[in-house]
């Protein structure tokens, strides 16, 4: 009895030593200390972040030059602000800090280029008040042609609601998707879509995942591939209208549909932001989020700066101030004289 | 590392062979319990997170006089925050799958006082998934560990006032491990899950046996159980386990379980 209750004894203490020991064993990096969160951003995208040699970022000097700003006792406030700035010179999207303070992101690439987009023209004009509401769809037949609008890919698209839509417009000259303005979201719902219009399995990317700190060390390309999905595929003429603000998954769906041969890309240029972007917290909480990977098309040009148009064409202010978009009239004109 | 597949798999097959013994009991038993866990996977955060668990489990176990084996299934679910309360995803849901498969065989003679001491191994394979909130992209991080340990038990009977009581007292101490984990990138894009061929994997995870200082842990169980009446008994553990990676992107874990338990002999 006595020797079991000393056993006994023995492991409950080991375990409240063990317990103690997992204190030591996980320091907490926890700090708000400026310096050690510059260090630690700095040291992140160094090893993570996959576009400094893509986009001729010297990364070393960009340490040289805020590394000296950054105080053990500046206010939280000013070194949020600070990186920020830093930040903002990676003229990325995706990547952001999100602190109590706000959040950062860099709005470069779309800031000189036109609109090309008025959505009120769209629904008031186009869609109207008959028009087709199919999940997040919104379509409506002109001229023999369906017209689908798609705000955002962060809303769900359920196999149902784009099976539906390539059912009704199955006997229509051809389809129009609108992603102008589209921010991005998920590139499962892309897929998704995508696949509905395509006629085989074809290679639509190729994906660079780093294995190492180095800025340039990358895996091989990793190969997507598009297959067709979904009880129907609508291989008519396909138009695709995009601007400088389809970005991120939407500019991953067009790159997708650029490599089916009755897709057309029309209006501007998309977007880019070809990286998918991952988070990782700082030690006082903020959150980093950076572009950890690199999107190239089959013949290796990289997308994360957009994806040229094959018909360019800009909104005409004449046909805006009636309510009017004559990028997607066009689309409608090419679809129909392309159509046998 | 063939050869290690291979001894590991043999000895996993081998040990549970050993138990030939007339005098063998069959025990199934099932439990609930609450703990506390501590989690630190620089993966996404230097920051380490805590929080209450909860846990079920169902055993069965096969002894002797001379020799045990057991096998256990437990599930684990509960959530984590941390102390920077304005972090953006201050907060994580995760769930683990246990199962345990682990032998051990009398070594010491067995005392006047009804002390057995026992060694043996324990293999032990934990899936865990942790949902991190807010921001989809790192939403999902699961990670495999399957973990080959020497395993020392300790186990005494004592009467209180015609009362039977048990106590177990076990120390594991992880010698091999095996870690499916993500490797030095891990974002996953949903949009690839349809039609991805089986090699992306290797792309995102990374299978490795890993050894100290690779991989280490410590797993500590001290237990008491009542015999209610013959073949029905209840036990009461406490359960403590500490995992530690080094590589794979480093990631730290200790856990902390009050287990009931209710027992029957077949």
């Amino acid at each position: 009895m006595k020797a079991g209750k000393k056993h006994f004894f023995i492991l409950v203490v080991l375990a409240l030593l063990g317990g103690a020991c997992e204190k030591v064993w996980m320091d907490d990096l926890a700090s708000d200390d400026p310096v050690k969160n510059f260090e630690y951003l700095w040291k992140t995208l160094d090893e993570k972040y996959v576009f400094f040699e893509y986009k001729d970022i010297n990364w070393d000097s960009i340490y040289h030059e805020f590394r000296p700003q950054v105080t053990h006792a500046m206010k939280q406030e000013d070194f949020f602000y600070l990186m920020d700035d830093l930040l903002f010179l990676m003229k990325d999207g995706h990547v952001n800090l999100y602190s109590q303070f706000g959040s950062s992101r860099s709005h470069t690439w779309f800031m000189e280029s036109p609109l090309n987009f008025n959505r009120t023209n769209i629904f008031q004009t186009y869609l109207g008040i008959d028009a087709s509401h199919s999940g997040p769809f919104v379509s409506q037949v002109i001229d023999s042609v369906a017209y689908i609008y798609y705000e955002s890919f962060s809303s769900e698209i359920k196999a149902n609601d784009i099976d539906a839509l390539i059912r009704d417009y199955s006997d229509l000259n051809g389809i129009i998707i609108d992603v102008r303005s589209n921010g991005g979201g998920s590139s499962r719902n892309g897929r998704i879509l995508a696949s509905r219009f395509a006629d085989k399995t074809r290679h639509v990317s190729n994906h660079l995942y780093k294995r190492g700190p180095a800025h340039d060390d990358f895996h091989e390309p990793f190969a997507q591939y598009l297959s067709p999905e979904g009880a129907q595929q609508f291989l008519k003429p396909v138009v695709i209208l995009m601007n400088r603000f389809s970005y991120s998954a939407t500019n991953d769906f067009i790159l997708k549909m650029s490599a089916l041969p009755h897709v057309t890309l029309m209006g501007d240029k998309s977007g880019g932001g070809g990286g998918i972007p991952v988070d990782k917290e700082l030690p006082n909480g903020w959150l980093l989020r950076y572009s950890a990977t690199m999107t190239l098309d089959p013949e290796g040009f990289n997308v994360e700066h957009g994806i040229q148009p094959d018909v360019r064409i800009n909104l005409r202010v004449s046909f805006e101030v009636h309510g009017r978009d004559n990028i997607l009239e066009y689309a409608i004109r090419y679809i129909n004289e392309s159509s046998p | 590392m063939q050869l290690l597949k291979t001894i590991i798999v043999v000895l996993y097959l081998i040990l549970p062979g050993y138990t030939v013994s007339a005098d063998n009991s069959r025990w199934l038993s099932a439990g609930t319990g609450a703990g506390f866990v501590q989690t630190q996977d620089q993966g996404f955060s230097p920051l380490i997170y805590g929080g209450l668990q909860w846990t079920s489990t169902i055993s069965y176990h096969k002894e002797s006089l001379n020799s045990q084996t057991s096998l256990n299934f437990q599930y684990l679910t509960g959530q984590m925050t941390t102390s920077k309360t304005h972090v953006m995803q201050s907060a994580m849901d995760h769930a683990a799958m246990i199962v345990t498969a682990g032998h051990t065989r009398r070594i010491s003679k067995i005392s006047d006082d009804n002390r057995i001491i026992k060694v043996g191994s324990m293999l032990s394979t934990q899936y865990t998934s942790k949902l991190h909130h807010k921001f989809r992209n790192s939403e999902r991080q699961n990670y495999l560990l399957s973990q080959f340990s020497l395993q020392l038990s300790l186990l005494q009977h004592i009467k209180v006032s015609d009362r039977t009581f048990c106590i177990e007292a076990d120390v594991n101490f992880p010698l091999l491990a095996y870690v499916v984990r993500h490797s030095y990138s891990y974002p996953l894009p949903e949009g690839w899950l349809g039609n991805t061929p089986q090699r992306f994997s290797t792309y995102i995870t990374n299978g490795r046996f890993l050894t100290w200082p690779d991989y280490s842990g410590l797993g500590i169980y001290a237990g008491l159980t009542r015999t209610i009446i013959n073949g029905h008994a209840i036990g009461l553990g406490y359960q403590w386990q500490y995992n530690q990676l080094t590589v794979l992107n480093p990631l730290k874990s200790a856990s902390h379980q009050l287990v009931v338990k209710t027992m029957f002999s077949f």
